[in-house]
C-alpha cells in the first residue's frame, strides 16, 4: 500500500526529467547507434574498420594520455585548494568557493582563446620571458597547451567532491590524534589522507570521464597530434562525410566513458561503507 | 619526564583560567582548580556552562584566555596537545575508522617510536583488560557502541598517560550499556589508579562514579564536593535542583534558624546558608525525608517540622513512591518513600501533615545569576 504510492509518487516527480532525457539523450542516442550499424542493411562493418584503423587506436591512446596526465595533474592543485578550504570557517569557505566557481561563469570557448592569448609565440609568458633574452618556449598547439587547457577547466570540478569528503569526517579524529600526541604530517598522512581517499577516488573519476569527450580544448589549444575522440568525430562528420564511422567512433567514447562511470557508482558504495 | 616528586603537588593546577570570547561571550569565568593525582573528578554541568570548554584548555585544544595550566607540576599553558602526554575518550569515540581495533590501540604508541615487539605486548594486554582481544582484527565500524568506546579506553590507557579526559564517553550509549560502562571505567581507575577528570550531564553519572564532583553553572563553578556532600549539602537553589530531586520552600526568616511559610507556618533550619531576619529564604528539603501523616497523629515534638496539607497524587514509580501534596501556601511539595502496601493508603484530597526533621531542611544561597 505505501510501498505503491511510494512508487507511483517517485514516477511522478521523476517523469519531467525522464521525459525530457528520452527526447533530447535517448532518442538521439538511438539513432545513433542505429546510425553506426546501419548502411541501407544491417552491417558491423564500421566497427571493424574503427578498431584496426592506427588513426583511432593512436586517438584513443591520445585522449586516454590527454585525460588521465590532466586529471592527475589537476588533482596536485585541487587537493591542497580543497584541504585549505576545509579547514576554513563556514563563511570563509563559501567565498573561496564562490571564486573556485568564477571560471564556470566564463565559456571554454573564451578560456581557451584567453588562453591563446597567454600561451602563443607572442602572448605574454613568451613576451616576459623575451625580455630576459630566453628563447620562446612552444606552449601551444601541442600536448602542453591542451594539459594546462583542461586542468584549468577541471580544478573547479575536482575540489568539491574531495572538499566534501574532508568536511565528512569527523572532527575528533584529528584532535585525538593530536591528543595522543602525533604531529601534524603524521595525522595528514595516517588519518586525513587515507580516509579522503574515496573522495579523491570519486573527484578522479568524475573529470577522467569529464575529459573524455573535451573538444574545443585539443582543437584551439593543441597540435595535429593531439586529435581527441570528439575531434576524430567531428572529422569524420564534416570533412570525410563518413556518417556511419562518425557514429561508431561516437558509441565506442559513449562506452568508455559509461566503463568509467560504472566504476565511479562502484567507488560510491565503497565510500558509503566506509563512512 | 618532569614529573615532581612532591607528592603534594596536584596532577592539574589551574590557576586564574578563564575563557572570553569575541563580542564579550564569557565561555568559562576566572576560575582555579586543584586535582589531586589518582583522583576522579566529575565536570557536572547543564550544556553551555563551561565544562567543555574547560576539558578543552586542559587538552591544549582551546588557549585559555587568561590564567594558567599545570600538568603534573610543569607548566603546560603554551605546549601544544601533542605535547602534553594526556589521554581523552571522546563521546563518538574517535577511532580511526580505517584501521584495526588492533592498530587503533597501537597508534600512540607507534607515536611514540616503541619497537614492534613492545607495541604488540602492550596492546595485547589493554585488549585483554577491556575483554575485547578476540576482536583486535576487526574494524571499529564491526562493534557494539559499547565495544568501540572500550576501545577508544584500550588507546587512552596503552600509553600510560598522566591524565585522562573523558568527555560525556557514554553519552551515545543506551541506560543499560552505560551503567555496565561506568563500573568498567571505575574498575579501570581502581586497577589503574590514573587521574581522571570526566565532563558529563548526568547527575547520577557523576554521583555514582566520582570521588570529586564539581558543578558548573554559567561559566562558572558553583560548587565542589563529594557526591554525598553535594547531595545532603547543596549551597545554592541551583545545586539543589540539578542533584536529586528537590522540594525548595520560599520562606521568610523569623530569627535564628527558623523561618515560616507564606501561610504563616513555622519551618526550622538545621543546616546551610545563614539567614538575615525578615529576609526570605529559600529551603530545601528532600522528597525522600518527608514523610505523610495522618493531621491528628502528626508529630509536633521539637526539632521535628509539620505542615498541613492536602494530598492531590500518588504515583508508583517501581520501588519508589511519589505523592504530591499542596501546602498551606498554595505550592506543591513531592514526598517519596518506598513502594509498600501502607504507602498506598493516601487517597486524592485528603487533609493530612507533612513531618521532616528540622536536620533535613537545609537554607539555600540566593541564586544571583537565576532570573
Amino acid at each position: 500500500m505505501f510501498a505503491r504510492t511510494g512508487q507511483q509518487s517517485a514516477a511522478f516527480y521523476v517523469l519531467p526529467a525522464l521525459l525530457f532525457t528520452a527526447v533530447v539523450f535517448i532518442a538521439p542516442l538511438a539513432s545513433v547507434i542505429g546510425q553506426s550499424v546501419w548502411n541501407g542493411q544491417f552491417t558491423i562493418h564500421s566497427y571493424q574498420s574503427v578498431l584496426s584503423s592506427s588513426l583511432f587506436q593512436k586517438v584513443l591512446v591520445n585522449t586516454l594520455v590527454i585525460s588521465f596526465s590532466s586529471t592527475f595533474v589537476a588533482l596536485l592543485f585541487a587537493y591542497p585548494m580543497a584541504y585549505h578550504m576545509a579547514k576554513q570557517t563556514p563563511r570563509r569557505r563559501a567565498l573561496l568557493m564562490m571564486i573556485v566557481l568564477i571560471p564556470f561563469w566564463t565559456s571554454i570557448l573564451v578560456k581557451s582563446y584567453a588562453l591563446m592569448i597567454i600561451l602563443g609565440r607572442n602572448g605574454i609568458i613568451n613576451t616576459t620571458i623575451g625580455y630576459f633574452g630566453i628563447p620562446a618556449l612552444p606552449l601551444l598547439f601541442n600536448r602542453f597547451g591542451v594539459i594546462v587547457g583542461t586542468i584549468h577547466t577541471l580544478i573547479p570540478f575536482m575540489i568539491f567532491p574531495i572538499l566534501n569528503s574532508l568536511l565528512a569526517r569527523d572532527p575528533d579524529l584529528g584532535r585525538a590524534a593530536q591528543i595522543m600526541g602525533a604531529g601534524k604530517l603524521r595525522i595528514f598522512f595516517k588519518v586525513t589522507l587515507p580516509l579522503s581517499m574515496p573522495g579523491v577516488a570519486a573527484s578522479f573519476l568524475l573529470a577522467a570521464v569529464h575529459t573524455f569527450g573535451f573538444y574545443v580544448t585539443a582543437s584551439l589549444l593543441g597540435g595535429r597530434g593531439d586529435l581527441m575522440m570528439a575531434n576524430l568525430v567531428d572529422l569524420y562528420t564534416r570533412e570525410i562525410l563518413d556518417w556511419n564511422m562518425a557514429a561508431t567512433i561516437a558509441v565506442l567514447l559513449f562506452i568508455l566513458c559509461a566503463v568509467f562511470t560504472l566504476l565511479m557508482g562502484r567507488t560510491r558504495a565503497l565510500s558509503t561503507l566506509a563512512g | 619526564m618532569q614529573r615532581t616528586t612532591l607528592t603534594q603537588e596536584p596532577m592539574v593546577r589551574l590557576t586564574g583560567v578563564a575563557k572570553r570570547y569575541g563580542g564579550g561571550v564569557v565561555a568559562l569565568d576566572t576560575l582555579d582548580l586543584d586535582v589531586t593525582k589518582g583522583e576522579f573528578v566529575a565536570l557536572l554541568g547543564p550544556s553551555g556552562s563551561g565544562k567543555t570548554t574547560l576539558l578543552n584548555i586542559i587538552a591544549g585544544m582551546t588557549p585559555p584566555s587568561w590564567g594558567s595550566v599545570h600538568i603534573a607540576g610543569s607548566d603546560v599553558t603554551q605546549l601544544p596537545p601533542s605535547k602534553r602526554n594526556l589521554g581523552m575518550v571522546f563521546q563518538n569515540y574517535a577511532l580511526l575508522p580505517h584501521m584495526s581495533v588492533y592498530e587503533n590501540v597501537a597508534f600512540p604508541l607507534r607515536v611514540r617510536k616503541l619497537a614492534e615487539k613492545d607495541i604488540a605486548e602492550k596492546v595485547e594486554t589493554v585488549l585483554e583488560l577491556v575483554q575485547l582481544a578476540h576482536a583486535k582484527q576487526r574494524l571499529p565500524r564491526e562493534l557494539s557502541g559499547g565495544q568501540q568506546q572500550r576501545v577508544s579506553l584500550a588507546r587512552c590507557i596503552v600509553y600510560d598517560p598522566s591524565l585522562i579526559l573523558m568527555d560525556e564517553p557514554l553519552g551515545a550509549l543506551d541506560k543499560k550499556l552505560r551503567e555496565q560502562m561506568q563500573s568498567e571505567i571505575k574498575r579501570l581507575h581502581r586497577t589503574l589508579g590514573t587521574t581522571i577528570l570526566y565532563v558529563t550531564h548526568d547527575q547520577e553519572e557523576a554521583l555514582s562514579m566520582a570521588d570529586r564532583i564539581v558543578l558548573f553553572h554559567q561559566g562558572r563553578i558553583v560548587q565542589q564536593a563529594t557526591p554525598a556532600d553535594l547531595y545532603f549539602k547543596p549551597r545554592s537553589v541551583f545545586a539543589a535542583n540539578f542533584l536529586g530531586a528537590s522540594n525548595i520552600l520560599s520562606t521568610t526568616a523569623v530569627g535564628e534558624g527558623i523561618a515560616q511559610l507564606k501561610s504563616g507556618e513555622p519551618i526550622q533550619i538545621g543546616s546551610g546558608a545563614p539567614v538575615s531576619t525578615n529576609h526570605p529564604v529559600k529551603l530545601l528539603v528532600r522528597p525522600e525525608c518527608v514523610r505523610i501523616e495522618r493531621r491528628e497523629a502528626a508529630s509536633r515534638a521539637q526539632g521535628t517540622n509539620s505542615v498541613s496539607g492536602r494530598i492531590v497524587s500518588s504515583t508508583i514509580l517501581g520501588n519508589v513512591t511519589n505523592h504530591h501534596i499542596v501546602i498551606a501556601d498554595g505550592h506543591t511539595v513531592m514526598a517519596q518513600e518506598l513502594t509498600r502496601r501502607a504507602a498506598q493508603d493516601w487517597a486524592p484530597g485528603e487533609e493530612i501533615n507533612l513531618t521532616w526533621a528540622a536536620a533535613d531542611t537545609r537554607a539555600l544561597e540566593p541564586d544571583e545569576m537565576e532570573v
